[in-house]
């Protein structure tokens, strides 16, 4: 494990090398995954990286660096959830063919048959924790105030959503945010804002709810 | 004997962690349990005041990282508590004087030595925090019925997460009955559902508290004292005894529940 605050000396940190390595550019960190080698001892070694160096990445926007290598979905889920424990926010990819279409479509048609990945959060979000994911995101548990939720496609909240969603990130009116309880400080569905106690009701009932855009404006109604 | 450490924490400055840590060590020494205080609130350390034991400092939390004493010279025998000791903070120095791995490496050494290990943690959640979370078993995270002081002890559990401190307790403390009764503070319930953690226990807002502060004597010795009360139930609690929450806990009584929930 290597860590540089300089975009200098990329042999160091190409996708060949044996061991992970982060690199500042000015746009910002990059993590490099070797091409070879078995992801899961690139993930542990991850993982005691982040352990301990004690928050320093907290926040910090993540690009990906694999090369050639291709993740497999619960390989990249594993990435987001120690990115996510740690406060790290993954912002691109670089893996260089995806399998995955990419949630842009508007159109209802187009929205039906294409194949969006799905990041699943383990544990209730809690104030200044933030997931940001290109495709559906999944949180069991609740998301508090102060802690945001960013998706491209559709948010899934199994508890009360009391923070701050975002869903179709990307412009994608079309995508929804459930929860089984919507008493949020902000909604947003790509460019419709909503605060939380202005238009949105404020309810304490723990009942499954959906919120959607409907002429330029999020409405939440009951989920039936 | 392998002691438990422990930390008190909140996130947001003034809601009561010194006054809790005070509390609860002198509950748990009065209870036959060895206990040392550490004030981790390094620069402005104030444990010591409200132990009324400031005159007796010599050596501080510096002083023993930096090995310019034995850690038996540092520690304050407080001498109306059998079992009950200090271990001040430095007032002079910056938060920065520390490391974690120089506080891991107490907390293991005082371990050998005590039941309990209670650390005063300074607000926020920079280096000192930092310090005060290295060596700790478990936490004890307090709030006062407040958006902003719930918001901020949110964002410490979350961190803690990251310390492997997974079970954290929950202390609310300066809660107003008469402002939950008329809806102008956040109940239990409202913290609750937030938070989601074990609650150890509720104390009342109570002039005694700032009386006891003043003497230098915690409250919980204090048999006519409503929060004393409620940091004794507080302790009976981390000693593993099911003791009921006091009405004066529950904000809302039986009757204003049942009335509550039939005008609903
Ligand atoms: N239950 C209570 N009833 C009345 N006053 C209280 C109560 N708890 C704490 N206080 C008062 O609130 C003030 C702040 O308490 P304390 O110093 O314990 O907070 P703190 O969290 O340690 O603050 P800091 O973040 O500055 O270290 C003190 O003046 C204390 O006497
Ligand atoms: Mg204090």
């Amino acid at each position: 494990m290597a860590f540089s605050d300089n975009g200098d000396a990329l042999q160091t940190g190409s996708p060949s090398g044996n061991t992970i390595v982060f690199k500042g550019y000015r746009s910002g960190l990059t993590l490099i995954i070797p091409e070879t080698g078995p992801f899961e001892n690139y993930l542990q070694e991850l993982r005691d990286h982040l352990k301990n160096s004690h928050n320093f990445f907290n926040g910090a926007k993540i690009n990906l660096e694999l090369g050639n290598r291709q993740l497999e979905t619960e390989e990249k889920a594993a990435l987001i959830r120690l990115f996510q424990e740690n406060g790290l926010v993954l912002r691109s990819t670089g893996e260089s063919a995806s399998p995955v279409k990419r949630p842009f479509s508007r159109g209802k048609a187009a929205r039906d048959e294409r194949v969006v990945q799905t990041v699943t959060v383990q544990k209730t979000l809690r104030s200044g924790q933030r997931i940001e994911f290109d495709g559906n995101v999944l949180v069991w548990g609740d998301v508090n105030p102060g802690a945001e939720v960013m998706a491209s496609g559709d948010i899934i909240v199994m508890g009360k959503l009391l923070g701050t969603a975002h869903a179709g990130m990307q412009g994608d009116r079309n995508v929804r945010i459930f929860a089984f309880q919507i008493n949020p400080v902000q909604l947003r569905i790509a460019d419709v804002i909503a605060r939380g106690g202005e238009k949105l009701k404020r309810t304490k009932d723990f009942r499954p709810e959906i919120a959607k855009v409907k002429d330029d404006q999020i409405i939440v109604e009951k989920f039936s | 004997m392998s002691g438990k450490v422990i930390v008190i924490t909140s996130g947001k400055g003034g809601v009561g962690k010194t006054t809790t840590c005070a509390n609860i060590g002198t509950g748990l020494a009065i209870r036959g349990k060895k206990t040392v205080l550490i004030d981790a609130d390094i620069g402005l350390r104030n444990l010591d005041v409200v132990m009324g034991l400031e005159n007796r400092i010599v050596f501080d939390l510096i002083d023993v990282v930096e090995k310019n004493c034995k850690l038996r010279q540092a520690l304050i025998k407080d001498r109306r508590f059998d079992n009950l000791y200090l271990l001040p903070a430095a007032q002079t120095k910056e938060k920065d004087a520390v490391k974690p791995e120089q506080m891991v490496e107490l907390c293991e050494e005082l371990k050998l030595d005590f039941d309990y290990i209670l650390i005063d943690c300074p607000a926020g959640i920079e280096h000192g925090f930092k310090n005060a979370v290295a060596g700790a078993d478990d936490a004890i995270i307090v709030t006062t019925p407040d958006v902003s002081a719930v918001r901020d002890a949110d964002r410490i559990i979350g961190l803690l997460q990251t310390y492997e401190i997974t079970d954290p307790k929950l202390v609310i403390n300066r809660v107003r009955p008469d402002m939950v009764r008329r809806g102008d503070m956040m109940d239990v319930n409202d913290v609750n559902d937030i938070l989601a953690i074990t609650l150890l226990g509720v104390v009342p807002d109570d002039q005694s508290i700032i009386v006891s502060t003043n003497r230098g004597e915690p409250a919980v010795s204090d048999p006519s004292s409503r929060a004393g009360q409620a940091y004794r139930n507080i302790v009976a609690r981390i000693e593993g005894e099911k003791v009921p929450f006091m009405s004066l806990d529950f904000d809302l009584g039986f009757f204003e529940r049942i009335k509550r929930f039939l005008k609903k």
